[in-house]
């Protein structure tokens, strides 16, 4: 009866707000002055992009949805956050159609400070002060400097296109984002806008087979320009496509453009409806289901649930003062939350599997998610396993964490840790040592990770008891005994010593915690040694050779090692609890050294391979 | 490795009595079979690897490796890792000997310490006998045969060779290459296959003939064809299939028996002409740092600078079962640059008439260094600060040409109306209106340009722009000098296009000079003139290395050196730091070799090659002529291997995703050679490798299409190829630590719980016995035994 008054009071009001929170589609807002589209906001707000945006195209080795695409591209032309704010589709539509409209706008965004403020600085030592007119004057510049955004004539200037040329050569400094810039500048074209719009499939072909631009119907293959303009092939530029359906099609697409540039919405409308329809009877065989589409669209439009950290952050301070205090109320409500956030997380990996039609632990937003997800299903076990046990609490508090950074990481991160569902490499593709060797060591990367925040966890307490001469926080963090459990976690468990069932009250925060800890140890310390090993015997069947000492191959040992050094050194000090407490966190340190800066850094510019 | 209740002293050390002097060998045994010295070894092992991986990041960015010059491979391939991998077992095998008793309660722990040693064993047998390397077997080349000749051509892009019979020659090349050559006709229509189309060129006692070109199917000879070019296939145009019956083609494979090692260089020498190259390993070859003896073999980017000069002596020698090249050469690595390209130069030297001249010049606190060719107009003079002041170099030969340079100019304006000619000075025209004496014409200078390009034929003249008023109004004439005849007239409709607005007066500039700096060398002797607008010309007589000063001391020229005859060479520029592509691996290095025979020797920089035949990648043979005439080639490439098997290539194949924009797999079917042919075909794609003969062949990289240069690609496949000596004794090991861990986490508390309530049951009241004793130890203190009982 208590139970159930909790859960109505505390969970079900609780969920349903971060569920609707994390349901808000994003990108679907139209702000009066967003980007100054060349349409007016009434023509945005009547015109209906529904049907248009699960529209399928090819694109990047799969095909996806039109809304995907939009989303995909455009976010390296506009920037990840600036694109939150507006619906990518119109956006992709007006540029494409539009394009005078966007010549001199400033589009493009350089995000790193230092990159525009190299180029700025740059083009300054380069002209003399009497040529910078155009869009290299003085206040342009500073500008530029300032917000980062820049336009296609700027890019396009003589100046300013030497200087890039320049900066390219940099390849141990800005060399890689003006490779982007120059990326980011073709994507902005119109011209590259239309023929990624691939939304034909090829009559008659496989699913191999290129899919072919609305253009190539619309204008039977004869380019965009103001040359061909109005004039139009007698064949459809597609072979098979059945005739009364490329007419149909290129007039609906004809409309669509008369009606963008004249803010006919009716019109427009109607073109997107037909184009919707018609498209997908060019080769049904080929067509992608709509359901399929409608997820894609779905999961896309919802930031691909990782919002879902909301509720893993909700989670936290309940499972905190269940640890503390031993609340069962807060147990409930905490494990409630964690369950229903470990649920929207499964669906969120469930889903991309669907979509994506392999494992989604492929590229680094899905390791960190599939990673973190591993991490709860674990804890998800252990509190059903160690329910009576004084740990509990401790694994869902310590994968909550967890997982809410890993979620939270790709909002800091949009671009670098793109969230975008892609085709792997071949070495990656069809093989069972995804399944295997990735998911041991990003399981054990998890475990790492929860370890390190008990430690942590452990350390703060330590620190507080050591300072603060506190009866009551001695009573909370020994109970009168030890500061560390005398054997191992799973041992501990097995031969219950230490962390017996009801010893809750008297065992002490500091044995509870060392426990936790060594639990995640050593689960982290099999599967990361089991998960490196498997590793090798891949690495011989893939590359010939097992072990290269490849930078990420000597990280993966090097944490290891860390967990070696300190399963032997609590067998020497006095202060068992303390010492594995700082080895886990240095653990930590070295496991995400070796995710981040061995990734991004040390192969980068280091080896010699 | 182990977990609490494993490393318990459960057979402590024999207690010595205080009276007993212990050896000092029983004290080191003590300290290295302690747990402390075993967990030192294991942090230092962790430094090693993490210096060795990322050096001192994220303190510093000092790579210890590379100041080593050593590879990932060679780093822990070295004898300080062996030492600590060497105490580290030693220390492993006392603990496990001397503190942890074998019994079931404690085997996890044995099995994974002697895991480890099984797994460093066999990463010894398997780092020590580590060979690795990678081959491009091509699909096929044509074996072409005429009159009882043979030769072979190996069907790459570019690739040719020639054929001789009696008086019939032929010269064969490759013209295209379709790796999915769709067959048209009969009963393999549809089918695809790989296409060589060869173009041949027959010469019949030294004079041409008609070319064609002769198309080969891969697995179909019997649809050879040739294809007259412009006119069509022969089998229309003559009613045969071939032009010439005389020649014979056909495809074969083009087997590849060795393979190039992944990180051992050698330097390739071989006569000029000649197809196999003699190898001699280069040991101690550096990989990261420049090594240059003289700055002047080098160039550095603007900004850069050699951090410094060292020289490397490497005497590279062939490998002792291989026949030396040429006794009489030797051949040494002087210099070594791990990112370079090669560029062009000058140098003072050679036969060739060619003067040359390096010089420095000092403006204000700027130091600008130049050399300048005389006979080269582009590269005869140059500008200065937005064409302030042009420096030129010339060589004269005749007395009076330099007398002609050192005298004064007068500048003056020559005009001629109606036959009547006047002469002006420049500078008066310059500074006011002139009325033109006996006529209505006035003339005043507007501006000079001493130096003006002309867009038309790109020389430079003087130019001045005069303004004329006269009968036909006022305009401005552009004057050039010496090209009168090019003067134009600029009125109120803008440029007068053909012709002059006003054809009655005739202006011309004489005397006008060439202002700026110039340095004459030659048998005239060597001089420096500085030579102003106005014709005033400041002389210097010069010596070689010695400063001159101009203007008061603000200009300052030194001739650094002046030679009669230059050659161009080819000289490395080394890639700045910042520009470098750390991915590219010895692309981009180059070494110095020195050749010597007797007293002569010559120094040459030879690009890297990633194999010592030509391929895509790049293949730069630098030849040498020897004092006697003979050219021989040296090569900077890999170290090869010749393997017991040759591999031929039947086919490649390329998946691709959706769109065929992507690469999904790489599929190469090949062929092994046996007594009797060839063996079936076996596939080998990513993460799908093949053993033969106890090597591994994975796919390694492909030839991909190249659109601009019309290259369809897919011609060879990139094999690597390794051995695997102690795989299975690494992967015994492994497993071994794996179980063992399990084992110690996760049974062992089990086996001890049970012994323990086995205990309970059957002894209630009794102390541990010696079989519980690990139980109650396990529990972590000797207050542990006491509840065990106490519990009980």
């Amino acid at each position: 009866m208590r139970t159930s008054r909790v859960v109505v009071r505390a969970i079900i009001p609780t969920a349903l707000a971060v569920l609707t929170l994390s349901a808000v589609p994003s990108g679907h807002l139209f702000a009066e002055d967003s980007w100054e589209l060349s349409v007016g906001r009434s023509f945005a707000q009547q015109v209906d992009l529904d049907s248009i945006r699960v529209v399928a195209v090819q694109d990047g080795g799969r095909v996806k949805t039109f809304d995907s695409l939009a989303r995909e591209r455009l976010k390296y032309v506009w920037g990840a956050r600036m694109l939150r704010e507006t619906d990518p589709v119109l956006l992709y539509l007006d540029m494409m159609l539009i394009p005078q409209h966007y010549a001199g706008r400033p589009v493009i965004e350089i995000h790193k400070p230092a990159v525009r403020h190299k180029i700025v600085q740059m083009i300054r030592s380069e002209t003399a002060a009497a040529e910078r007119h155009g869009v290299i004057t003085e206040p342009e510049l500073d500008r530029i400097a300032e917000t980062g955004r820049v336009s296609l004539m700027f890019l396009d200037h003589p100046v300013v296109q030497a200087v890039l040329q320049q900066l390219e050569r940099d390849l141990m400094g800005v060399g890689k984002e003006i490779d982007k810039l120059s990326g980011a500048r073709t994507l902005a074209d119109s011209r590259t806008l239309r023929a990624m719009l691939t939304a034909v499939a090829p009559p008659g072909g496989s699913e191999l087979d290129p899919w072919l631009p609305i253009d190539r119907v619309a204008s039977g293959g004869m380019p965009k320009d103001q040359v061909h303009a109005g004039l139009r092939a007698e064949a459809s530029g597609v072979p098979g496509i059945d005739s009364a359906l490329a007419r149909t099609i290129a007039g609906a697409w004809d409309q669509l453009e008369q009606a963008w540039r004249f803010q006919d919405a009716p019109a427009a409308n109607a073109a997107l409806s037909q184009l919707a329809e018609s498209l997908p009877l060019v080769e049904p065989a080929l067509y992608p289901s709509s359901s399929r589409l409608g997820w894609e669209h779905w999961y896309y439009s919802r930031n691909k649930l990782t919002r879902t950290w909301i509720l893993y952050f909700l989670a936290v301070p309940f499972l905190l003062m269940a640890v503390v205090y031993g609340f069962r109320w807060a147990r409930i409500t905490g494990l409630s939350l964690f369950v229903i956030a470990a649920a929207l997380h499964t669906l969120a990996i469930g889903l991309r599997w669907y979509l994506a039609g392999r494992i989604p632990n492929a590229n680094m937003f899905e390791a960190i998610t599939a990673s973190a997800w591993l991490g709860v299903v674990v804890a998800l076990v252990m509190e059903i396993v160690l329910r009576r046990w004084p740990v509990k609490n401790l694994p869902a508090l310590a994968a909550s964490l967890t997982a809410m950074i890993a979620l939270m990481v790709h909002n800091f991160f949009p671009i670098r840790l793109s969230s975008d569902i892609t085709t792997v490499a071949p070495l990656l593709d069809r093989t069972v040592w995804l399944y295997i060797h990735t998911n041991m060591i990003i399981a054990s990367y998890a475990l790492i990770f929860c370890a390190a925040i008990t430690a942590g966890f452990y350390l703060i307490v330590w620190a507080a008891h050591s300072l603060v001469a506190s009866p009551k926080l001695a009573t909370i963090w020994t109970g009168g005994g030890a500061e560390a459990l005398a054997g191992g976690g799973a041992a501990s468990i097995i031969l219950g010593r230490g962390l017996e069932p009801g010893e809750a009250r008297n065992s002490g925060l500091a044995r509870t915690l060392d426990g936790a800890t060594m639990i995640f140890l050593e689960l982290a310390f099999v599967t990361l040694w089991a998960g490196t090993i498997l590793g090798a015997v891949w690495a011989d069947v893939s590359w010939g050779r097992p072990w290269g000492w490849d930078p990420k191959e000597v990280f993966a040992l090097n944490t290891w090692l860390v967990f070696l050094v300190l399963l032997h050194v609590r067998l020497k000090v006095k202060e068992k609890g303390f010492w594995t407490a700082v080895l886990a966190v240095v653990g930590c340190l070295v496991m995400l050294f070796n995710w981040i800066a061995v990734n991004f850094v040390i192969v980068g510019l280091h080896s010699y391979a | 490795m182990s977990n609490q209740p494993d490393l318990v002293p459960i057979r402590a050390p024999k207690q010595t009595r205080p009276t007993v002097q212990r050896s000092p060998l029983s004290r080191l045994i003590d300290a290295v079979g302690s747990i402390s010295f075993g967990v030192t070894m294991m942090v230092l092992i962790l430094a090693y690897c993490w210096i060795g991986s990322a050096g001192f990041t994220p303190l510093t960015d000092w790579f210890v490796r590379q100041s080593f010059e050593k590879t990932e491979m060679e780093w822990f391939n070295w004898w300080p890792f062996h030492v600590l991998l060497i105490l580290f077992s030693i220390s492993l095998i006392l603990v496990t000997w001397r503190r942890i008793r074998f019994n079931r309660f404690n085997l996890g722990v044995w099995t994974v310490h002697s895991g480890i040693l099984v797994l460093i064993l066999g990463a010894v047998v398997y780092f020590g006998t580590k060979v690795e390397g990678d081959m491009a077997v091509y699909r096929r080349q044509a074996i072409l045969r005429s009159g009882g000749a043979e030769a072979r051509l190996l069907l790459r892009p570019g690739e040719s060779t020639s054929l001789s019979a009696g008086s019939r020659r032929y010269e064969i090349s490759v013209s295209t290459l379709n790796p999915g050559y769709e067959l048209l006709t009969g009963e393999d229509q549809g089918k695809q296959t790989f296409a060589a189309q060869l173009l041949v060129r027959p010469f019949e006692d030294g004079e041409p003939q008609r070319p064609f070109i002769r198309q080969l199917l891969a697995g179909y000879p019997k649809y050879t064809e040739d294809v007259l070019p412009g006119q069509g296939r022969a089998v229309k145009l003559v009613g045969q299939p071939l032009v010439d019956q005389q020649l014979e083609a056909e495809l074969a494979y083009a087997p590849s028996d060795r393979i190039f090692l992944r990180e051992s260089m050698a330097l390739h020498v071989r006569e000029e002409g000649a197809t196999e190259w003699t190898e001699l390993p280069l040991k101690g070859l550096p990989r990261y740092h420049e090594y240059v003896s003289e700055g002047r073999d080098v160039m550095v980017m603007p900004g850069e600078t050699l951090d410094r000069l060292r020289r490397l002596n490497l005497e590279p020698r062939v490998k002792h079962d291989t026949e030396p090249f040429d006794d009489s050469l030797r051949f040494r690595v002087t210099g070594f640059l791990p990112f370079a390209r090669s560029a062009s130069v000058w140098r003072p030297g050679g036969q060739a008439f060619n003067p040359y001249a390096k010089l420095s010049i000092r403006i204000g606190e700027e130091m600008i260094s130049r050399e300048l060719l005389a006979n080269d107009p582009e590269n005869s003079s140059f500008s200065l600060g937005d064409d302030l002041l042009t420096v030129g170099f010339e060589w004269v030969t005749d007395p009076s040409k330099l007398e002609d340079y050192l005298r004064p100019k007068q500048p003056r304006v020559r005009v001629e109306i109606a036959s009547r000619t006047t002469e002006y000075p420049l500078a008066q025209v310059m500074e006011a209106e002139v009325a033109v004496e006996g006529t209505d014409y006035r003339l005043k200078g507007i501006e000079l340009y001493p130096r003006w390009n002309l867009a038309s034929t790109g020389e430079t003249a003087s130019m001045a722009l005069i303004e004329v008023a006269g009968p036909r109004g006022t305009f401005r004439r552009a004057v050039l000098a010496p090209f009168t005849e090019l003067s134009q007239d600029i009125g109120e409709q803008g440029m007068q296009h053909g012709g002059l607005i006003d054809e009655n007066i005739r202006i011309e500039l004489i005397d006008v000079p060439e202002t700026g700096l110039l340095v004459i060398g030659g048998p005239v002797g060597l001089h420096g003139l500085l030579t102003s607008a106005g014709g005033e010309v400041i002389h210097r007589a010069l010596v070689t290395g010695q400063p001159a000063s101009f203007v008061g001391g603000s200009l300052e020229l030194t001739v650094e050196t002046i030679s009669e005859t230059a050659r161009r060479e080819r000289i490395p520029v080394i890639v700045p730091k910042r520009e470098r592509d750390m991915k590219a691996g010895p692309s981009y290095s180059m070494v110095q070799v020195e050749v010597t025979r007797g007293e002569w020797s010559e120094r040459h920089w030879v690009e890297y090659s990633h194999y010592a035949h030509p391929s895509i990648i790049g293949f730069f043979p630098q030849p040498v002529t020897l004092p006697d005439g003979r050219r021989i080639e040296l090569l900077y490439s890999r170290e090869t291997r010749e393997m017991p098997t040759a591999v031929a290539l039947e086919a490649f194949r390329l998946e691709t995703y959706p769109g065929q924009m992507r690469e999904r797999d790489y599929i190469s079917l090949v062929r092994f050679r046996q007594d009797d042919g060839w063996s079936g075909v076996e596939e080998i794609r990513s993460n799908q490798p093949t053993s033969h003969d106890g090597w591994w062949f994975f796919q390694s990289t492909w030839d991909p299409p190249r659109p601009q240069l019309g290259h369809a690609g897919l011609n060879y496949t990139g094999l690597g190829v390794g051995n695997r000596n102690g795989v299975l004794i690494m992967l015994l090991g492994s497993a071994m630590t794996v179980l063992g861990t399990l084992y110690a986490f996760y049974l062992k508390p089990v086996l001890i719980k049970r012994h323990r309530d086995a205990a309970r049951r059957s002894e209630p009241l009794a102390s541990p016995t010696e079989e519980e004793r690990p139980a109650a130890a396990a529990l972590g203190s000797k207050g542990a035994v006491a509840r065990m009982g106490e519990s009980s």
